[in-house]
């Protein structure tokens, strides 16, 4: 047993994946090869298919839309954990006043406001020097146009986020702001942003603070597709503040003088290497900052909702047993709607043997077809639901289906027609004379 | 080999460092092993998870009393083939560990070994690991090793039984 467990871990994911599925196949082909040995019923099984082809339809669509269903509600589980984490890639370490890491998570990565303490100047000043940190930047929101948040943070955090701009250029001065991928708002255009976000934003609190848009940025697949990023310095400076610079310091961007700094509710950190991440978080841990990594906070999310995950293959697989459990029923009366038929076949000389397998062969042509349809169906799903989650949340989704849903397929197949063997049992065991009489 | 460089190390540590080093089982009762301490360095609870696999992520929480960076390079174990410093990363949405270098652990901050974190890896485990066993390691840094034992819990645990515990 050892020795199977670690040839099998010597394998790649890759040949595990084939391996799997065709060893879940393998009880529907073993049982195919033994049911048809030595005969060919297909012409008669093709014609019982075309005589009753609504009332088959009916079954291969039952069971497409039960395996539909369930490789749907497993790739999109997939396509909506991977599409978080890929917004929050670029995220690497995250610095805020103690408090909720998820809460922090949602209001930095997600952009979904929540109200925390500043972090101050001192403290930005210490991370933004320390020998290991190549980026820090401010993340300041609070303001919005529309449904855009307005996002005030530095030159180097927006060529972090996009790469090169889609469109136009970085912003250079206070007034001008550049704009995610989906923001509508063309370059050149200006707003006034509303302070607050949402329906409650006090629109015209900030008033002769006019922005003009001078960039795009590439899409992210992110909530900061529909966020206005601008200096940090302009989101002091319409709240009133200091701008991070000396009085008479028309600047933008970093160094930031501590004396000067307003504050900052989040700092985006960034090492070069991956360990002096670790070191980071440990040095700003401290009784004022909070150092959390969104991958990790946003893994363990992901390890909580393995439960749910659970929860829906579990409701993925009862609701395929649920449909097996229909399709045999309705199996066992469509074998009565050829029971005449079969009973002729038998009377002219056919061997039972012969009869069982036309009836299975039957069988397995159904389910055969329906869970290649349900396949269809599932990826037809998932891609309708992937566009409105994306819609609705600004992350992008991208649920494919994968080698789990072709597991679990194969898994019905060949649960299906192994128990597809009963009803050709039982058309086999029908008494001769009163199906020819009847 | 391995010892005898510690007790070499760790003479090196007394020598620099007034406090007592010492294998620290500090519990009120007496019945604690979940920590270690020497020269200011101090390592508690160290947990894994019950497998039946042949690698296993493990986690510990180090305290860097001492007055000095002091740098976790790996650990040892008679029960893996080795044990590695890795991080954790998401790639394309699907956890990954990376191999590590030795990361500093500056002095008087506290470095967290915690799952979707920075943690031991042991390669070439030899037996399974059970709920409720303990095994020993000792956790390597760039100034000598801390001897302590591994508590290993549940296959889903995300935390040290003892966690929220100062012992």
């Amino acid at each position: 047993m050892e020795a199977i467990t670690a040839w099998w871990q010597g394998r790649s994911a890759a040949t595990q994946d084939v391996l799997l599925l065709l060893l879940l196949l393998a009880p529907a082909i073993l049982a195919g090869l033994a049911v048809l040995r030595g005969y060919r019923p297909y012409a008669l099984v093709g014609a019982m298919l075309w005589r009753y082809r609504f009332t088959n339809a009916l079954f291969v669509a039952l069971i497409a839309v039960s395996v539909g269903i369930g490789v749907g509600l497993i790739a999109q589980e997939r396509g909506l954990r991977k599409g978080t984490a890929r917004a929050a890639e670029k995220f690497d370490l995250i610095v805020a006043a103690p408090g909720s890491e998820v809460q922090m998570l949602l209001a930095a990565v997600y952009l979904q406001p929540v109200d925390v303490p500043l972090l101050d100047g001192p403290t930005y000043d210490a991370i933004a020097r320390h020998e290991n940190v190549v980026l820090a930047a401010p993340i300041a929101y609070g303001d919005s146009f529309g449904a855009s948040p307005v996002i005030g943070t530095t030159a180097p955090f927006v060529a972090h986020l996009s790469g090169d701009l889609a469109a136009g250029r970085m912003f250079a001065a206070l007034g001008e702001a550049v704009a995610g991928a989906a923001v509508p708002l063309a370059i050149g255009d200006a707003f006034e942003p509303a302070h607050g976000v949402g329906a409650s934003a006090e629109h015209g609190a900030h008033a002769g603070h006019a922005l003009t848009v001078v960039g795009r940025m590439q899409p992210t697949g992110s909530p900061w597709d529909r966020a206005i990023l601008v200096p940090v310095e302009s989101v002091w400076a319409v709240h009133g503040l200091a701008t991070g610079h000396a009085p008479g310091d028309a600047r933008i961007g970093p160094p930031f003088d501590p004396a000067f700094f307003p504050g900052t509710p989040a700092i985006l950190v960034r090492a070069e290497q991956l360990w002096a991440n670790y070191a980071l978080r440990s040095e700003f841990t401290t009784e004022r900052t909070m150092a959390f990594f969104p991958g990790a906070v946003l893994a363990g999310l992901h390890s909580m909702l393995g439960d749910v995950r659970q929860v829906m293959s579990v409701m993925a697989v009862l609701t395929q047993v649920l449909v097996t459990a229909g399709v045999l029923a309705g199996l066992v009366i469509l074998t009565r709607l050829y029971a005449r038929r079969l009973a002729l076949l038998r009377a002219i000389g056919a061997p039972a043997r012969f009869v069982f397998s036309v009836v299975w062969c039957y069988a397995a042509a159904l389910i055969g077809a329906g869970a290649l349809l349900g396949v269809a169906v599932g990826l037809a799903a998932v891609g309708a639901i992937s566009r409105l989650v994306t819609a609705r949340t600004d992350i992008l989704v991208e649920a494919t289906l994968a080698w789990p849903e072709f597991h679990l397929v194969a898994g019905f197949v060949s649960l299906t027609v192994l128990l597809a063997l009963l009803p050709a049992f039982m058309a086999v065991s029908r008494d001769i004379t009163s199906d020819l009489r009847s | 080999m391995i010892r005898t460089v510690r007790a070499a190390v760790l003479a090196g540590l007394l020598a620099a460092v007034p406090a007592v080093a010492e294998e620290a089982h500090g519990h009120a009762d007496g019945d604690s092993h979940h920590e270690a301490e020497a020269g200011g360095l101090r390592a508690v609870h160290a947990w894994t998870r019950a497998t039946s696999d042949t690698t296993a992520l493990i986690f510990v929480d180090i305290e860097n009393g001492s007055d000095k960076t002091v740098s976790i390079v790996g650990a040892e174990a008679g029960w893996a083939e080795t044990v590695e410093l890795v991080g954790f990363q998401l790639k394309d949405g699907e956890p990954a560990w990376v191999a590590l270098p030795p990361v500093p652990v500056k002095a008087g901050t506290e470095m967290v070994l915690s799952p979707d974190g920075l943690a031991l890896r042991a390669i070439g485990v030899k037996q399974p690991l059970g709920a409720g066993e303990e095994r020993n390691i000792e956790i390597e840094f760039d100034t000598g090793h801390l001897d302590m034992v591994l508590q290993v819990e549940a296959a889903d645990a995300r935390a040290h039984s003892h966690a929220g515990h100062q012992h």
